[in-house]
């Protein structure tokens, strides 16, 4: 025990992992998404790790893709569908009701290969005036946006250690430098 | 009337939508007039391999209109597995590096066609026994109704009768036993050029050798995912075993695992000029174009691609699909990049803006760098001291063709 002292102080051994990674910043990186939510590129470039991701980037060989689609649940397409019919008969005064799956994957592609993927479920039941902006657009919901808002905090912690990563920037390191 | 005309619009769509949504099938049925023999016993104790071309199953595209993927790919996938699970015991796709040990292997070649809000799966197949031997043979097609594109079903159904059709026929002809047909086979030492359509590869492109024992470059896209790949040198047909594979920078390095007299010395410190003149030499348009070569002619353009590229060069000569991997050489026969791109015409038309001749290269620095990694050997060129000097055309014959099959 008086041993592991000495060396622990004499800097000769690290209570911290010997392995602990250097936080990941990837390079200059394009964008895109199929959500309809203008402030998600600035929420995903507000995180270190994607600091450097623009839109203008059109040669860029690394892609971030956030993709999103809506997976039906057992019963929730019937009554999907019988809301509209009620919507729809009672002339937009009754919402529409919808229960299912929202899926959010964000991928890393180099050169169209996908080098890294992540991929987000959770259930929604959601109530739309067929009036409404949101029906509209098919915008998100502030329920939606604060779910996004948590999947980009895991996705940002789980890019920190995925091994498929971390060679990219090896390897980037390597051609073209810091 | 305006409220009416509303609600029938509603109606209309809520009736459209639930009448185009196609449900999942499920192996509980046949389609019409397929009968599995009485004597045959399912789930069949057969291990069974599967190979499916990659470019098929990993199908996939966005539908910007709409929002959403569209994956055939997936939805085929998953209704083969559906049919094997149901009709054997255990079944494994073919991974050409695995140890895995199967009796039969099941080589499908699946196609989509498409007609009139339907959708038909072609599924060619082969079942294959002992040193690849072809014992079965046969098509199957199955055609219905496209259904939702956002679910897939319509792509799954089509891809689970076809299947189950082919597996019907495979068990009522063969009829396989995991003692006739044992699990003894492994899949590495399955060659996959009896695997793969020879009569049509799924892309072609340019490649050169880059030292005198048959080593290549090529970019690394036109052979990803090749199940087997070939260089045409003439009239000689010779396999390609890849070696080292960057995707990064969008380069290959491969070898023919045959002496090549025939190859491109680097630029000596790898500088290149602005406005310098370069040969593109490939094999584009193969089916349209002769066999022979082409060579283009045009200059240095930029000594960068577009904002926020790394590691290219603009150059002018004009190329066309199947010019991938081919080399930019000097007026002396160096080489001086590797053709990778051309800019995108589609986006750029609706603004307006028709670029001519924008196309993209690796930047000789880089093909150094990438050939030092992986501790390749190379020469730089060097004007020799008596005798000619080297033209473009001295690099003509290191250029050869590359065929991706799978």
């Amino acid at each position: 025990m008086r041993l592991f002292i000495s060396l622990l102080l004499a800097g000769h051994l690290s209570l911290a992992s010997a392995s602990t990674p250097t936080n990941v910043v990837l390079p200059p990186m394009r964008f895109a998404t199929t959500l309809k939510h203008e402030t998600l590129i600035d929420e995903i470039k507000a995180y270190p790790a994607f600091a450097n991701i623009d839109n203008k980037n059109l040669g860029a060989p690394i892609l971030l893709r956030v993709t999103h689609t809506w997976r039906a649940t057992a019963g929730g397409d019937a009554a999907g569908v019988a809301s509209g019919l009620l919507a729809g008969s009672s002339l937009g005064i009754l919402p529409v009701v919808t229960n299912r799956d929202m899926v959010i994957t964000y991928e890393i592609l180099v050169h169209g290969t996908q080098i890294a993927a992540f991929e987000f479920v959770e259930n929604f039941t959601s109530t739309v005036s067929i009036y409404s902006e949101q029906a509209r657009t098919g915008a998100l919901s502030e329920s939606e946006k604060a779910w996004l808002a948590d999947t980009l905090r895991q996705f940002d912690a789980q890019v920190q250690h995925h091994e498929g990563v971390r060679e990219l920037l090896g390897e980037y390191q390597y051609y073209f430098g810091s | 009337m305006k409220g009416l005309g509303l609600l029938l619009s509603v109606l209309f769509v809520a009736l459209a939508v639930s009448g185009c949504t196609a449900n999942r099938m499920t192996t509980q049925t046949l389609p019409k007039g397929v009968v599995l023999n009485k004597n045959v016993k399912i789930p069949n104790d057969t291990f069974i391999a599967i190979y499916i071309p990659a470019d098929i199953s990993n199908g996939r595209f966005y539908l910007e209109q709409a929002g959403f993927f569209v994956e055939p790919g997936r939805a085929m996938k998953d209704a083969v597995s559906a049919v094997m699970k149901t009709y054997f015991t255990e079944h494994a796709y073919f991974d050409r590096d695995s140890e895995q040990l199967y009796g039969l292997l099941l080589d499908l070649q699946p196609t989509w066609s498409f007609q009139y809000g339907q959708v038909e799966m072609t599924m060619q197949y082969v079942v294959r026994g002992e040193a690849g031997v072809e014992l079965l043979k046969g098509e199957k097609k199955f055609k219905t109704s496209i259904g939702s594109l956002r679910d897939g079903n319509g792509f799954y159904n089509a891809a689970l009768r076809s299947t189950q059709m082919l597996v019907i026929d495979v068990l009522n002809r063969l009829k396989p036993t995991s003692q006739v047909y044992a699990q003894v086979l492994r899949m590495k030492d399955v060659s996959p050029e009896t695997l793969v359509d020879k009569e049509k590869p799924v892309r072609t492109g340019s490649a050169f050798f880059i030292n005198a024992t048959g080593q290549m470059l090529t970019a690394a896209h036109v052979l990803k995912d090749c199940a087997w790949a070939e260089v045409k040198q003439g009239t000689e047909q010779h396999s390609i075993r890849i070696q080292a594979s960057s995707t990064l920078l969008d380069l290959t390095l491969g070898t023919i695992d045959k002496p090549s007299p025939d190859f491109l010395p680097l630029r000596n410190a790898g500088k290149v000029e602005l406005g310098e003149n370069v040969s593109m030499i490939g094999f584009p348009l193969q089916g349209v174009l002769a066999a022979s070569s082409n060579l283009t002619r045009g200059n240095i353009s930029s000594m960068q691609g577009l904002q926020g590229d790394v590691g290219t060069l603009q150059f002018s000569a004009p190329i066309q699909p199947g010019a991938s991997g081919g080399p930019l050489v000097s007026d002396q026969g160096e080489l001086i990049g590797v053709t990778l791109s051309s800019l995108h015409l589609a986006n750029l038309g609706e603004k307006g803006i028709l670029p001519q001749n924008v196309n993209f290269a690796l930047q000789p620095i880089y093909v150094k760098k990438f050939l030092d990694k992986n501790a390749v050997v190379y020469s730089e060129y060097v004007e020799p001291k008596k005798g000619p000097t080297p033209t473009f055309q001295n690099a003509i014959p290191a250029v050869v063709q590359v065929a991706c099959y799978q």
